[in-house]
């Protein structure tokens, strides 16, 4: 249907189309042009390799103060801790034992795990490891409630059946449990074997069980405790063979051997084939025009 | 007149919604970046001469990154620029001891980047608003086949959006390139085994409490050389699943990293090592990596 149409309208119109046309031109000059690559709106940096020798290393900020100012301190350790390097290890420890008795520090440590947690996990795992190794009461009584918060039923659900949400409150909630362990006192070890028993994650279960046997080690007698809690089908996880930071193959190699060795159980069968495996593609070399050179056989 | 009032503005706002909605794509959080992002990305910082090499050697390409930030690659908010980072811990990261690690930087390189090879036919990086998953690995009958990073792997309020997790991921789904490439059969639940319900409500097979289960087949250090994790007999003493490379990169990257490789990294990197290695394996536990110490 065609409508009858005014000057007026007609300018209108006019004005409405030019409008649009406008705006078309400005999208399109407000996206960049396609390009072959990817680009920055800012200058680049150097080789990194120029970037790390200029790091200042060894000198972790202290740990200390009260009120604000352990707040400010806090949050500047962090800062220090999570960009640290495996050599400042040491020094980090140092920092942070030399604030065993700073309940302020504790309280603003506990007070940034609560906060970060769920904006950002990942840092969290970072607080949550200093307040362990600070091993305040006030950590402690942290790693308890956090240990004791309901573990989520439901929650983003991946088609692996991973909710993700359980993922995230389990790893947060096994390095609780390495801290709980680390305090290393009777009723700490108590929850600690509770939690290996009966956390609904396997996630969390398992790294009790890790940092039970860690902190009494090579003890008979705590695998012994350990072993009339946990659950049968769970038991396997006492003898796990851990890969410790710059162990060598050969201690390795001789753990992995006794644990296949004590758990013939664990060996896996032998893997299938598909049996419609997909078409090969043809990004590979082409077939030899002569046929003097045979196709590599698939692995 | 009013109709035709009625019909320039319907037209106009109708011109003007398709105009700003046809490139407007679902995007992934952009509004920050992770503690392990930002510490790995101070390491670097905004290293052209990188980023310029990554798109090519995981093929990336302009139409699936351009909302994610290809036109800002230093932005380090956005997924591109995240996606590099990643790629960055995988290209320099780690410290290859022989003695000490499970497999080499030229494994790790070769399953997730985009060449064809031993590893597995070529293949480029997408990313992804799926919600179901963290990556995925797509086999397509024409073209290279697809390596999708999903949102979760970016945004700052997931475990996973960090970038050890984002690399430990294409690892995974890289193995599935391997899987596809030799014919291999992972198994019916989206190329893992199948959980199955337990009377007690939960879905279990074996020691995996995942819907998607592995075998891991346990190795000791240094039976592959660097640039030999292809390699299989074609029996459960040379192979590998996905789950488990994914573990032992993780764990390479906890424990055998360059000297500059940040805390933050290293600890999310362990603590994914160990809880996959605790809840994915049907034969599992497979190795726990370091120690528990807090510190």
């Amino acid at each position: 249907m065609w409508f009858p149409v005014s000057k007026e309208s007609m300018i209108r119109l006019a004005v409405a189309l030019s409008l649009i046309i406008a705006f078309t031109g400005c999208r399109s000059r407000e996206i960049a042009p396609s390009q072959a690559q990817p680009g920055a709106k800012q200058a680049s940096g150097p080789a990194p390799g120029a970037l790390f020798p200029s790091k200042p290393l060894h000198q972790p900020p202290s740990l200390e103060g009260t009120g604000q100012a352990a707040v400010a301190s806090v949050d500047k350790f962090i800062a220090w801790a999570a960009a640290s390097t495996p050599s400042e290890r040491e020094d980090g420890r140092r920092s942070i034992h030399a604030a065993h008795d700073n309940a302020e520090v504790a309280k603003a440590l506990v007070e940034e795990a609560k906060a970060v947690r769920v904006r950002d996990p990942s840092r969290a795992l970072v607080v949550l490891g200093i307040l362990g190794e600070q091993r305040h009461a006030l950590g402690e009584a942290f790693f308890r409630e956090l240990l004791g918060e309901p573990f989520p039923k439901a929650g983003q659900q991946t088609a692996e059946g991973e909710v993700m949400e359980q993922t995230t409150v389990g790893i947060l909630q096994a390095k609780a449990v390495d801290g709980l362990a680390y305090m290393r006192n009777p009723a700490a070890d108590e929850e600690v074997l509770r939690v290996a028993a009966a956390h609904p994650s396997r996630i969390v279960r398992a790294e009790a069980i890790a940092a039970y046997l860690w902190n009494h080690p090579d003890s008979p007698q705590a695998r012994a405790v350990l072993s009339k809690r946990l659950r049968r089908d769970e038991l396997v996880f006492m003898d796990r063979v851990t890969r410790q930071e710059g162990e060598t193959a050969r201690s390795f190699n001789t753990k992995l051997a006794s644990f296949l060795r004590a758990h013939p159980e664990v060996t896996p069968p032998v893997p299938k084939r598909l049996e419609k495996p997909n078409p090969p593609k043809a990004d590979g070399s082409p077939p030899s025009w002569s046929g003097s050179e045979k196709k590599k056989e698939a692995p | 007149m009013s109709r035709l009032r009625s019909f320039t503005a319907i037209f106009v706002v109708t011109m003007f919604t398709l105009l700003f909605t046809s490139n407007a794509v679902a995007v992934c959080d952009q509004s920050g970046a992770s503690q392990p992002d930002r510490d790995l990305w101070n390491m670097h910082g905004c290293w052209q001469d990188f980023f310029l090499w990554q798109f090519r050697a995981y093929d990336i390409r302009e139409g699936d990154w351009k909302d994610r930030g290809w036109y800002d690659a230093c932005n380090q908010n956005m997924e591109y620029p995240k996606h590099w980072n990643a790629a960055y811990l995988v290209t320099y990261g780690l410290a290859d001891n022989n003695d000490q690690s499970f497999h080499g930087t030229i494994d790790y390189r070769a399953t997730a980047e985009a060449a064809g090879s031993l590893f597995h036919d070529s293949l480029n990086h997408t990313a992804s608003d799926d919600p179901n998953n963290l990556g995925k690995y797509i086999h397509h009958i024409f073209g290279s086949n697809e390596i999708q990073t999903t949102c979760a792997m970016f945004s700052t309020n997931s475990f996973y959006g960090n970038p050890a997790a984002r690399a430990a991921d294409w690892m995974h789904e890289g193995w599935h390139g391997w899987e596809d490439k030799y014919g291999w059969d992972g198994g019916s639940a989206g190329g893992h085994f199948p959980c199955q319900m337990q009377p007690d409500g939960s879905c279990r097979n074996g020691n995996c409490t995942i819907n998607g289960c592995d075998y891991f087949y346990f190795h000791g250090i240094a039976s592959y050389v660097f640039g030999a994790l292809w390699e299989t007999d074609g029996t459960a003493n040379r192979f590998h699943s996905p789950n488990q490379v994914e573990v032992e990169f993780s764990c390479d990257v906890a424990d055998q990293p360059q000297p500059w490789v940040p805390k933050s990294v290293r600890d999310s990197s362990k603590a994914e090592a160990n809880a996959r290695s605790s809840q994915r394996f049907i034969n599992g536990p497979g190795y726990y990596c370091g120690d528990p110490r807090p510190w």
